[in-house]
């Protein structure tokens, strides 16, 4: 007998059939469903972040222009 | 299953398609639970650890990309449950349940798998010879000889190039080879590795 057909002959075959049942219907009541998916919109989130900055930088100034007066 | 088909189940599971997680659920709820089981050899952990498993697929679908290879969401479903079947073993009786409720009474199936295990010479010495390899190999033996993965997919499950993958593999069956022809010489006099 080759190292393979031992393997073979200790493959025992398992089926639980109802814990499949069980687990797939409570997997498919599971909120992922009902959740919107999460997706990096990049198209939106860089413009964003550039406006951000801007405003981050605009009130920096304008509270260094304050302070030197 | 074509590699093309599961792509497009994956697709439509993302964007919350039930019936499709439901077919991608029937495609690999045997081999996890298979995979598992022969890590464990213990049927109630089994199902706690492939319920785990399907649980963290499900909640981490979203972030999954075909990245890697033409194989990588069985290398990822099979990645899944080698780390959960890691905390099993490292954390045993404190071994944490995703899901409370109860699922499946099998009792009846779990006596037969029960006796067999009992009764399965070759397995009850094969899986002790397995045990007592490093980590990588086991995983390597289980994944190549139970579950006929390739090479290729080997290496997607370990994150480890294929090449490595190859030498491990030699070394893992040398090693396991060694080991059976010690402690089980009696039993396997004659088999002929």
């Amino acid at each position: 007998m080759t190292f393979e057909e031992l393997f073979k002959k200790a493959n025992i075959e398992i089926k639980l059939d109802r814990h499949k049942d069980d687990l797939k219907s409570a997997l498919l009541k599971n909120d992922y469903f009902n959740e919107e998916r999460e997706v990096w919109d990049w198209k939106t989130f860089i413009p964003s972040l550039a406006l951000s900055l801007v405003l981050i930088m605009f009130s920096f100034n304008s509270t260094l222009f304050s302070d030197s007066q | 299953m074509d590699n093309d088909k599961t792509k497009e189940l994956v697709s439509r599971a993302q964007n919350k398609d039930k019936e499709a997680f439901a077919e991608l659920f029937d495609l690999y709820y045997d081999k996890v639970l298979s995979y598992v089981f022969r890590r464990t050899l213990d049927v109630d952990y089994s199902k706690d650890i492939t319920s785990n498993v399907f649980l963290k697929v499900l909640k981490n679908l979203d972030r999954f990309e075909w990245r890697s290879g033409p194989f990588s969401f069985t290398a990822w479903i099979f990645r899944i449950a080698g780390n959960e079947i890691n905390q099993y073993f490292r954390f045993q009786n404190r071994y944490k349940l995703g899901l409370t409720i109860d699922l499946g009474d099998d009792s009846k199936a779990v006596k037969e798998i029960e006796k067999k295990i009992d009764s399965d010479q070759h397995l009850m010495i094969l899986n002790k010879a397995i045990r007592q390899l490093k980590p990588v190999y086991q995983e390597i033996i289980n994944l190549r000889y139970f579950e006929y993965l390739s090479y290729e997919e080997i290496s997607e499950v370990l994150k480890k190039n294929e090449s490595t993958v190859r030498v491990y593999s030699k070394r893992a069956r040398e090693d396991l080879e060694k080991i059976l022809k010690q402690d089980a010489f009696n039993f396997l006099e004659k088999y002929d590795f």
